[in-house]
């Protein structure tokens, strides 16, 4: 093994991130579909345990595969075929997502086949979601909405014109004004990439609703709180999607190059509220996506530059677009800079140039000693300098149901982070 | 009712709900698996130990898990939620380290890692191996021999997160129970003590099976009363070793062999003539007499009086058990019925091998009691609206999983018998039961919830959702 790459990754006291099996499960889960995670046990007790806050209270198709050892050896794969089309059977789902842990993974089961032979078998579009349990939930939950996305709007990707966009629906040379399109309607948006690991506050989904409607959209989905696959189903219909997590980033960049669609990233909160709507417009407007809290972030002067005695850093860390977005709203609102470190995987093109990607407990006990103030989830907290002001942001995809009872609206945070 | 998801709402039909019945009859019940393997559910009730808990238990231990994110997440929290972070640490494993390696390096690397950092070298290291490890074709012997080679005065205890092979054979479980036990020696026989061990629940200092040898002057020892790794390892003292959990007959009926010791398996009893049995295996182990005959019969008549108190105050009552409450859900079913309390279903996925018994007279009694699974995947749709219990009748559940399914709040929040044993253990039994059936508690809140006997940082939220 070349270097030290070990020291990434060993954790003596600090969490680790939700993993990528119960982001799958957590993106889909208000869908209709079925989801078998291929594993021998433990990954649906960890899931409906730590990662899912749903579990009492709304019933979904998440079942486990109890892959055995002499299944793994010999390849059988036909039980698990077999069970799924059973269970297919009795409950009728929506589609079929099988999700992979480490073993199947690394034996390397075929499952483009078996999900073409049961959806054969069933009638029911299956697919597969590559994980296989050694990353977090941005990555799970990432591929989950674009596996999901492909499946539900493969037909008008298939009525795409050779510019990308959708013939009959909205899309190139259609001039957007500040909040109308030419026909006199709305800017459509879609909501992508919004799970409960990120926004454990169910009211927050409606709350994102009426925000974006309160600034003149109209909201065709919401991936995935609170709609169904119908609404789902429109969103190639849509001028612009808003990515809230980096869960989205996946199938927002899909939906960009398949229909023409761009996205704005970011999360309407505080101050920073504002000027996301404005940049969402923009985007409508001029068919470029845009990530506008960087665009905050990086005028910001260097961290460097800024180390004085009077002027405290700060930063702020965890999922890099809930963050990023928090990070906007607290430089609008103090005036003062906030650097932002992103604690999860999928962070490509949303962090600043100030931006920190810290991996294992060293590094992030190493950046984060660096601050003397921090916003982050509270168990992080011992990871800062003795002295540190820290401002407790609990992030339910790092501790869980630890602070259930302090996770206040991400949306509502706003100036008081 | 709970709002049920849209999609899944839409697409399966009440009609297709109300026929769809999870459970069988006993009297067509197959033994010990009467249900086929298929996908499986898994109900929100966690109030049962994991092997984080049982490793825990071993006093001054330091639990280190090398596995992926996603298994390591479980167990990560487990340890958070007991307030345990402290002696909990991982190694997260990476593609890399399979593709270049086959984890041997990342797991003697990772772990010494782990061990340097922390302020204070434990004196009992868990290292805990998965799946991975086992495909790879890791040399344990190897990793285990390095580490004590680098760190020559720490214990390193071999854990298995390996869930793939619990089917196949021992459960992770009930290996750790032999890991964690294995490291203890023969030391100077004393020949009046006694270790009460295997049970996850403590047993009560004045318990009928302790009382019975502290009254015949035998010192009687649990896991719980060593304070520290020291006294952990003095367990090798004991003349008799009693095992009352079948997780753990295995690992102290090896201890025993090792330390020559004798060895008695108590289950968890729940028919006078096995009591009577009991007593009698645990006298002949221990070389003394340990109950009159007077006494024995003093006992089963004053268990009689209290069930049949608890079947006039459940006449118009029905009780439902879990195999979670109680390794001997059949027993106890058997011995509820035979004094006049009705019961209606147990919540069961396989039958013990001690329950055969139990089985066969239920099957021959009671054809009609219903044997209803907790994993098959059916059962998403109870502990929702849908009624498990069918007679209309009001439900007392023993057990987390039984209050879920039939979404009663009179429950008892016992897990592996809660320390109920022998005579005693029926008559608490029975005022367990008639106390649930006076109080109501929340168990959306209470169920979800890990290991019981531990503390608790965990605080749930049971719902978010607007209810219809």
């Amino acid at each position: 093994m070349a270097g030290e790459s070990w020291k990434s990754q060993t954790w003596w006291n600090l969490p680790v991130y939700t993993g990528d099996v119960s982001g799958v499960c957590s993106a889909l889960y208000e869908l209709g579909g079925m989801v078998v995670m291929h594993d021998p046990s433990g990954c649906n007790s960890t899931y409906n345990t730590h990662d899912e806050i749903r579990w009492v209270s709304m019933e979904s198709l998440i079942f486990l595969s109890g892959l055995t050892q002499l299944d793994a050896i010999t390849g059988n794969d036909q039980r698990l075929i077999d069970d799924i089309v059973s269970a297919a059977n009795t409950f009728h789902p929506a589609f079929i997502a099988i999700a992979n842990s480490p073993v199947p993974w690394l034996i390397g089961t075929d499952f483009e086949a078996i999900c073409k032979k049961v959806t054969a078998l069933t009638g029911i579009a299956s697919f597969h979601v590559e994980t296989n349990a050694m990353h977090d939930y941005t990555k799970g939950a990432g591929q989950a909405f674009l596996h999901l996305a492909k499946m539900l709007l493969s037909e008008d990707a298939g009525a795409a014109g050779d510019s990308g966009t959708l013939r009959g629906l909205p899309g190139t040379g259609r001039i957007i004004a500040a909040d109308t399109n030419p026909d006199g309607r709305r800017i459509r948006l879609n909501i992508l990439g919004m799970t409960p690991l990120d926004y454990p506050v169910r009211e927050d989904a409606m709350a994102m609703r009426r925000i974006l409607e309160e600034e003149g959209f109209e909201v065709v989905s919401n991936w995935a709180i609170g709609d169904g696959l119908q609404s789902l189903k429109r969103s190639a219909g849509a001028d612009v999607n808003l990515v809230v997590s980096s869960t989205g980033m996946e199938t927002a960049r899909w939906m960009e190059e398949t229909f023409g669609i761009p996205y704005t990233v970011g999360v309407p909160t505080g101050s920073f509220r504002r000027i996301l709507c404005e940049a969402v417009k923009k985007s409508a407007l001029t068919r470029k996506s845009s990530v506008p809290y960087l665009e905050i972030l990086n005028s910001l002067p260097s961290r460097e530059k800024r180390k004085n005695p009077d002027t405290p850093v700060r930063c702020i860390a965890g999922e890099p677009v809930t963050m990023g977005s928090a990070a906007a709203d607290i430089v609008l609102t103090d005036g003062k800079p906030c650097d932002l470190i992103a604690l999860t995987e999928t962070r490509q093109g949303l962090l600043p140039e100030q931006g920190f990607t810290p991996e294992g407990e060293r590094q992030i006990r190493e950046v984060l000693a660096e601050y003397e103030e921090v916003t982050a989830d509270p168990m992080l907290k011992e990871a800062c300098r003795s002295g540190c002001r820290f401002h407790a942001l609990p992030h339910f995809a790092l501790s869980g149901r630890l602070y259930l009872n302090q996770i206040g609206s991400l949306l509502e945070k706003g100036g008081s982070l | 009712m709970l709002k049920r998801v849209s999609g899944f709402h839409e697409t399966l039909s009440d009609g297709a709900i109300a026929h769809l019945e999870e459970g069988i009859r006993i009297a067509d019940a197959s033994f010990p698996a009467p249900f086929p393997r298929t996908l499986e559910y898994n109900a929100p009730a966690h109030g049962t130990w994991n092997i984080v808990h049982i490793g825990m238990a071993v006093p001054q231990s330091h639990s280190i898990y090398v596995c992926s994110d996603n298994c390591l997440r479980g167990v990560v929290m487990t340890a958070a939620e007991m307030g345990c972070r402290d002696r909990f640490s991982s190694v997260m494993l990476r593609e890399r380290d399979v593709q270049v390696d086959n984890l041997e390096t990342i797991t003697i690397e990772g772990v010494s890692d782990v061990i340097r950092n922390l302020p204070k070298e434990p004196p009992v290291v868990f290292v805990f191996l998965v799946c991975l490890h086992i495909f790879t074709g890791s040399d344990e012997d190897y990793i285990f021999r390095e580490l004590g080679r680098r760190f020559p005065q720490i214990r390193f205890v071999k854990g298995y997160m390996d869930c793939i092979r619990q089917k196949e054979g021992p459960t992770p479980d009930m290996k750790l129970r032999m890991a964690a036990f294995g490291i203890i020696q023969p030391v100077r026989k004393n020949p009046a003590r006694v270790n009460l061990l295997g049970s996850d629940v403590p047993f009560d200092r004045d318990c009928e099976l302790i009382t019975l040898l502290s009254s015949n002057r035998f010192e009687v020892k649990q896991i719980y009363d060593c304070d520290d790794f020291e006294q952990f390892l003095a367990l090798g003292d004991a003349a008799v070793n009693v095992c009352t959990y079948p997780n753990a007959c295995q690992a102290v009926k090896d201890l025993s062999e090792r330390t020559s010791a004798g060895f008695v398996y108590l289950s968890a009893a729940v028919s006078f003539d096995e009591i009577r049995a009991q007593i009698k295996a645990l006298s002949d182990v221990c070389g003394r007499d340990l109950a009159s005959e007077d006494w024995m019969r003093e006992q089963e008549r004053t268990c009689i009086a209290a069930l049949q108190e608890l079947a006039e105050d459940l006449h118009d009552w029905t009780v439902a058990i879990d195999y979670t409450a109680h390794s001997r859900p059949l027993g106890i079913a058997k011995l509820l019925i035979q004094h006049g309390i009705f019961v209606e279903c147990v919540f069961l996925d396989a039958i013990l091998e001690e329950e055969q018994e139990a089985f066969n007279w239920l099957k021959e009694h009671c054809p009609d009691l219903r044997l209803v699974p907790t994993i098959q995947p059916g059962m998403v749709l109870y502990g929702r609206g849908k009624d498990v219990v069918t007679s209309g009748r009001r439900v007392i559940a023993l057990g987390q999983k039984a209050a879920w399914f039939c979404q009663s709040g009179h429950f008892v929040n016992i897990i592996e018998g809660g320390g109920l044993w022998g005579y005693q253990g029926i008559r608490d039994l029975c005022a367990l039961l008639r106390q649930a059936k006076e109080e109501e508690l929340d168990y959306k809140r209470m169920i979800p919830k890990k290991g019981i006997g531990w503390p608790s940082l965990c605080s749930t939220v049971v719902s978010t959702q607007p209810e219809e």
